[in-house]
């Protein structure tokens, strides 16, 4: 980050063939969409150049990215819903990742929608605590650094998510 | 949460995930060992984490590398050089614009003149086009 602040672009290409992956996937789980995942990734990597003189390397990079990518996702969500209330169908939009061996796999497939679609119906908050947990592996303190919030709050959160989760997932059939 | 006292759910969520301190934690494995609702209950959670982790998210997405640099090079372009350049273009277009009109007379200062001068000379916008684009036969 030092080094792209000081005018390096090959130090934040490294950075955004880096953390690309992660941040695509982040706003995928989050907005359910790959164009528009697409186009956030796109817009917070802008962003982190803009901020990289102001970056301070006192907590993790990730956590520090994610943010970003966090806070432009909620923005979208909350305009979506200005615009129309729309019932997140994760799978419908995105189908997931073909494994080896996994395109004949109805049932998988199944899950594997109605799992998307679970997370998809978490309000913002819980699904981005979630997502970070989750898919992410972040520490209930890097998730608070990230959300902007406290670890006590993360605990809350993602206790509703998990509650809501399985209980939507016992009733659409994705866990017994 | 010692005795008959249940961890709460956030408790027992954070314990799941390994992010409580190593006391607490203890406590709480103390109390699950000697309660079939806590249990349960943790279960439940790995259940959960289980059927989450059948997901394997989305395909790699379009490298954005060169969107992001293309962005940044638009957004990095000085303001002043943008206005100083579109100034200089208006001036050039005004200046090709009154040498089409006026014939190429720079002696043509005032507008209604050189309206009646150009379709005078015979070099008017019009007759310009109409020469530079061959009739199709």
């Amino acid at each position: 980050m030092a080094q792209g602040a000081d005018g390096d672009d090959g130090a934040f290409r490294i950075l955004v063939e880096r953390w690309e992956g992660v941040v695509f996937a982040f706003l995928v789980r989050m907005l359910g969409s790959r164009e528009e995942a697409q186009d956030l990734t796109q817009e917070t990597f802008v962003r982190m150049v803009g901020a990289a003189g102001r970056y301070r390397p006192t907590g993790q990079f990730r956590s520090w990215l994610l943010r970003i990518a966090g806070n432009l996702a909620r923005s979208r969500l909350r305009r979506r819903r200005v615009i129309r209330w729309l019932s997140l169908d994760l799978a419908a939009v995105d189908p997931p990742a073909e494994q080896p061996g996994a395109l004949a796999d109805i049932e998988h497939r199944e899950q594997c929608a109605a799992v998307r679609a679970a997370v998809g119906r978490l309000p913002d908050r819980q699904r981005q605590a979630l997502v970070l947990r989750q898919y992410h592996d972040l520490s209930y303190d890097e998730i608070a650094q990230a959300m902007g919030t406290t670890t006590g709050s993360v605990q809350m959160l993602l206790h509703r998510a998990m509650n809501a989760l399985r209980d939507d997932l016992v009733n659409g059939g994705g866990m017994s | 949460m010692t005795g008959n006292h249940h961890p709460k759910g956030h408790v027992l969520q954070a314990f799941a995930d390994g992010a409580l301190d190593a006391a607490t934690a203890a406590q709480v494995a103390g109390h699950c060992a000697a309660c079939d609702a806590c249990r349960r209950e943790l279960e439940q959670i790995g259940e959960v984490h289980a059927v989450l982790a059948r997901d394997p998210g989305p395909a790699r997405p379009r490298p954005a590398w060169p969107a992001v640099q293309a962005r940044l090079q638009r957004e990095r372009r000085p303001l002043g050089l943008t206005f100083a350049f579109g100034t200089a273009l208006a001036c050039a277009a005004g200046l090709a614009l009154s040498i089409l009109v006026g014939g190429g007379g720079v002696h043509h200062q005032v507008a209604g003149p050189v309206i009646e001068n150009a379709t005078e000379g015979g070099a008017s916008l019009l007759d310009i086009f109409a020469t530079a684009i061959p009739e199709e036969s």
